[in-house]
């Protein structure tokens, strides 16, 4: 019954008939068949999948070499750039380097080229012949002696476009080599899975049969043994079949890791947890961790700046729960942490393995090296442009400087040459622009003052009148004008503010103002330092450096001619002014004894025509000798104009010979004795005798002559002292009388040409007497000076030395320099 | 001569210069005419406000103290003296134009002509020749 049940189940029960070696080889055909199968089918898997593995392989390699070729061209372009503009031979010899590298990497990738590839490296071999003609061409102009500008210009207009699109043929070559990349390596994932499977399928099903083939077998056979020995053997085979399939595993992690570990860029993956689990040494080296101190830990805490952590956790949830995906399978550009913890940027393509759950397989490139040369092209680019605006700025100065001479020579009225000096510079140069002028006195006055509103010009020099400058502080123009040095201060702290305000309402003003910087220079001209220009930026905020200052002094140099010109034209007119007055006063001055003496001469004829016997001989002979005088007197006045022209050549020469003042002012005053009983004063003389000296007499005489006859004109009938004295070496004259006295302010000018205290509508007189008094004390080597006080009378000194001076020629006096004061 | 000096008539003469003064003052006393002189203007009016009045003054224009300009505005500002008549001697350059403003007609330009000062002075004060003929 149980056998019949055992019969009626077996599938093998019309063999029942076969003997147990029988089935015990059918058996074994059958499984010998099987394992054939089975290998047959492993075998096709396996050759499969190396195939696609080769494959990988194969774009692996020449992705590689295009990221070579890639970063040749990059030191290329940089190092023609960089010969090109800067013109350094290091360049030429890194030109020549890449050029040679780049040659060699296409002819490596000409050599693998596939007919898919073709087209792509053609564009680029196209557009790389096309910058080389460029390069080739710039190079031809560098040689030609072209400008920097020009090269710039060229390299901007002709060779960058050309790089960009060699860049752009590259960077789809690139993109399609990629692509391709991982396809490949996506075919041979598939492949690799595809090959397990079957394997494992192929592994199992053979099992199976043979277990059902056994099963049968075992149940008619009896004996534990033989049971026990096919359970072994069962046992072994799948055992080996194991060790077989973990094999072929083994391989195909063998080939993958290849691809792996020659792959250019760096591979990172993980699980959906974010934790690492593949790492290759290109990532190694990228991010400078080993493999085996990142696997199975948490990828963002190594790889991720801390700041995008976040992001980066967020983005891997929402993708897991939605599906949702951003980033994957775009290219990215992020920055990147290194294990030194310095971060970096890289670009990032995100792969998603479609397994469940899924692997992200990330492929990295550090791209920081080709941002840094991005940076040093966007900075040559920079200083290129900056090069030209300066350049730009010095043309613009040098047109201005131009204008400016060509406005300043337009004019020869004094004060309106300042007045353009200060309007030319605003508001190009500065907001405000002041010239300040020494005057006679060496005190700076502010003689113009510019600024964009007129408004404001009137109101600072109302402030300058409450405030005036002090003449010792270290800034602005009573120092610059001390030592000739141009002064800068590109910022004008508020300290400084705070330190020149006289009280807390002036340091307000001051900061209204909102001055931001200043510069100051000297008027110079003819050796002479007579005045400060000083430009000052306010609302404009421009900021004066050292170029400011090259560019101040040179239209400081341009203003000082023009108004040194125009000082020079007033000085002149001033002189022929002075020259007409002087010529009307001579013509006064010499009709009065003229007219006395034609009186006389007409009176006396007159008086002999009429009746000839009623003229005494005594009268004629008293007239007469009033005819002398009138024609002493005219003598006289002839021979000072004689001494001026004399002396404005430098044509006064002394006779010297040894002297006695004392018996010329005797003489002198015997000579006036009746001109002051006339004017009603009365002579005193204290003369120590003899006063000997080595002197002109016929000089001297007139240097007491011209001071005497002065006395008596304006000593208002009062008493006239004259003294001589002395010791070894000089010898003294005063004269003193009670006369009108000379002003403070007059006391100066006196000894000039042509000046006298007192309006010459007052007193007659040539004005020319003290000057040459004080010519030929001056060519004796003495001193002339004058104490005086108005309504109480005036006393000369005079210091003649006994000896003569050291010969020197007596300079000719210049004419009518105002500024040198006396 | 001297009897014949109570006919003819004063000049005052305003001259800062002494020759010229001194040499006026001859030749017109010469020629019977009563002569005061005075070195400037100060001195002028402080002698007209004396006493008698001249029949002209002559006067000169640049002179210290006070000068002829100053004392014409003296002399105009005074009723007394205003009627007096004046003449201007000066070398000054356009004297036909400076005397206008004085309110004077007459001047006499420097060098002097020995005839136009005695004509000028005989138009105001009576010819001395004639009153000397008369006598």
């Amino acid at each position: 019954m149980a056998r019949s049940a055992r019969e009626g189940w077996s599938p093998l029960r019309g063999a029942g008939a076969l003997s147990i070696q029988r089935r015990v080889a059918i058996g074994f055909v059958a499984s010998a068949l099987l394992v054939l199968l089975l290998t047959a089918t492993s075998t096709i898997a396996l050759r499969m999948a190396l195939a696609t593995d080769r494959e990988a392989i194969r774009q692996a390699e020449d992705l590689l070499e295009v990221g070579l070729l890639r970063s040749g061209l990059e030191r290329r372009v940089a190092s023609f750039r960089g010969y090109l503009l800067m013109g350094e031979a290091r360049f030429l010899d890194k030109l020549v380097h890449s050029r040679t590298e780049v040659v060699a990497s296409l002819q490596r990738l000409r050599q693998r080229v596939t007919a898919e590839d073709a087209g792509l490296l053609e564009a680029v071999e196209r557009a790389d012949r096309g910058y080389e003609e460029a390069a080739a061409a710039g190079l031809a102009l560098l040689r030609g002696g072209a400008s920097p500008q020009e090269l710039g210009r060229y390299v901007e207009q002709i060779t960058s476009p050309r790089h960009d699109a060699l860049d752009r043929a590259l960077g789809d070559y690139l993109a399609h080599k990629r692509s391709t990349l991982r396809a490949a390596e996506w075919r041979a994932a598939r492949e690799n899975l595809w090959a397990s499977g079957l394997i494992i399928a192929s592994g199992v099903g053979a099992l199976l049969l043979l277990l059902a083939l056994a099963v049968p077998v075992s149940r008619r056979l009896a004996g534990a043994y033989e049971i026990e020995h096919r359970q072994r053997e069962r046992a072994e085979g799948a055992e080996r079949e194991q060790r077989r399939i973990a094999e072929v595993l083994r391989h195909l992690e063998a080939r993958k890791s290849a691809v792996l570990e020659t792959a250019l860029e760096g591979i990172v993956t993980i699980d959906e947890g974010g934790k690492l689990v593949e790492f290759n040494p290109s990532a190694e080296r990228i991010f400078g961790y080993r493999r085996e101190e990142v696997l199975g830990r948490a990828m963002a805490d190594l790889l991720i700046p801390e700041r995008l952590r976040d992001a980066h956790h967020a983005g891997l949830e929402r993708h897991l729960r939605t599906g949702e995906a951003r980033v994957l399978s775009r290219r990215l550009e992020m920055p990147a942490l290194r294990s030194d913890g310095t971060e970096f940027l890289v670009e990032l393509t995100i792969t998603r393995i479609a397994t469940s759950p899924p692997f992200f397989t990330g492929f990295v490139r550090d791209i920081s090296a080709a941002k840094a040369a991005d940076r040093e092209r966007a900075e040559l680019l920079d200083r290129e442009q900056r090069a030209r605006a300066e350049a730009e700025a010095a043309q613009r100065r040098s047109a201005f400087l131009a204008e400016a001479s060509s406005v300043l020579a337009s004019s020869l009225d004094y004060r309106a040459t300042l007045a353009t000096v200060a309007r030319l510079a605003v508001p190009g140069m500065a907001d405000w622009c002041v010239v300040d002028v020494v005057d006679r006195e060496g005190k700076l006055q502010r003689l113009a003052a510019a600024h964009v509103d007129p408004a404001k010009v009137a109101w600072v020099s109302e402030l300058r009148e409450r405030y005036p400058e002090d003449p010792k502080s270290p800034y602005g123009a009573a120092e610059v004008l001390r030592t000739g040095n141009a002064q800068v201060l590109t910022e004008i702290p508020d300290s400084l503010l705070r330190q020149s305000a006289r009280d807390e309402e002036h340091y307000r003003i001051l900061s209204e103002l909102g001055l931001s910087s200043f510069l100051s220079v000297p008027l110079e001209a003819a050796g002479r330092r007579f005045g400060v220009l000083t430009l000052v930026s306010a609302e404009s905020g421009m900021r004066y450096g050292p170029d400011d200052v090259a560019f101040a002094r040179r239209l400081a140099h341009h203003a000082s001619l023009a108004i040194d010109n125009s000082r020079l034209y007033e000085e002149a007119q001033a002189a022929v002014a002075a020259r007409d007055d002087f010529l009307s006063i001579a013509s006064h001055e010499l009709k009065t004894p003229v007219a006395t003496l034609q009186l006389l001469v007409q009176n006396l004829l007159r008086r002999f025509r009429t009746e000839p016997s009623a003229v005494s001989t005594a009268a004629a002979s008293e007239r007469l000798v009033a005819v002398d005088k009138q024609v002493m007197r005219l003598t006289k006045l002839i021979n000072d104009l004689l001494d001026l022209s004399r002396i404005t050549d430098g044509r006064m020469e002394l006779d010297l010979e040894t002297a006695d003042l004392a018996s010329i002012v005797r003489d002198v005053v015997a000579r006036h004795e009746e001109d002051a009983r006339r004017a009603h004063c009365t002579i005193s003389v204290a003369v120590e005798s003899p006063a000997l000296g080595v002197w002109d007499p016929m000089r001297v005489d007139q240097v007491v002559e011209n001071l005497l006859s002065n006395a008596i004109k304006y000593g208002a009938r009062g008493r006239i002292e004259v003294r001589v004295d002395g010791d070894e070496r000089v010898a003294r004259l005063m004269v003193r009388d009670e006369g009108i006295g000379i002003a403070a302010e007059a006391q100066a000018r006196i000894f000039q040409r042509f000046e006298r205290a007192v309006s010459a509508s007052d007193y007659g007189g040539f004005g020319l007497g003290l000057w040459i008094v004080h010519q030929i004390v001056a060519a004796h080597g003495g001193e002339l000076r004058v104490e005086s006080e108005p309504g109480r009378g005036s006393a000369f000194h005079v210091a003649l030395p006994r000896t003569p001076p050291e010969p020197e020629p007596p300079a000719p006096e210049a004419p009518g320099y105002t500024g040198r004061t006396t | 001569m001297t009897s014949q000096l109570e006919l003819r008539g004063r000049v005052l003469i305003v001259e800062d210069d002494t020759d010229l003064r001194e040499t006026l003052s001859q030749i017109l006393t010469d020629e019977g005419y009563r002569v005061w002189a005075a070195e400037h203007g100060q001195a002028a009016l402080d002698c007209l406000r004396d006493g008698t009045k001249p029949c002209l003054i002559l006067l000169d224009l640049t002179m210290p103290v006070m000068n002829g300009w100053q004392f014409r505005a003296e002399q105009r500002g005074d009723p007394d003296l205003a009627a007096i008549p004046v003449v201007v001697i000066s070398a000054g350059a356009n004297l036909a134009d400076q005397v206008v403003p004085l309110g004077i007609q007459d001047y006499i330009r420097k060098p002097i002509q020995l005839g136009q000062l005695l004509a000028t002075v005989g138009r105001y004060c009576g010819a001395p020749d004639d009153s000397s003929a008369s006598a």
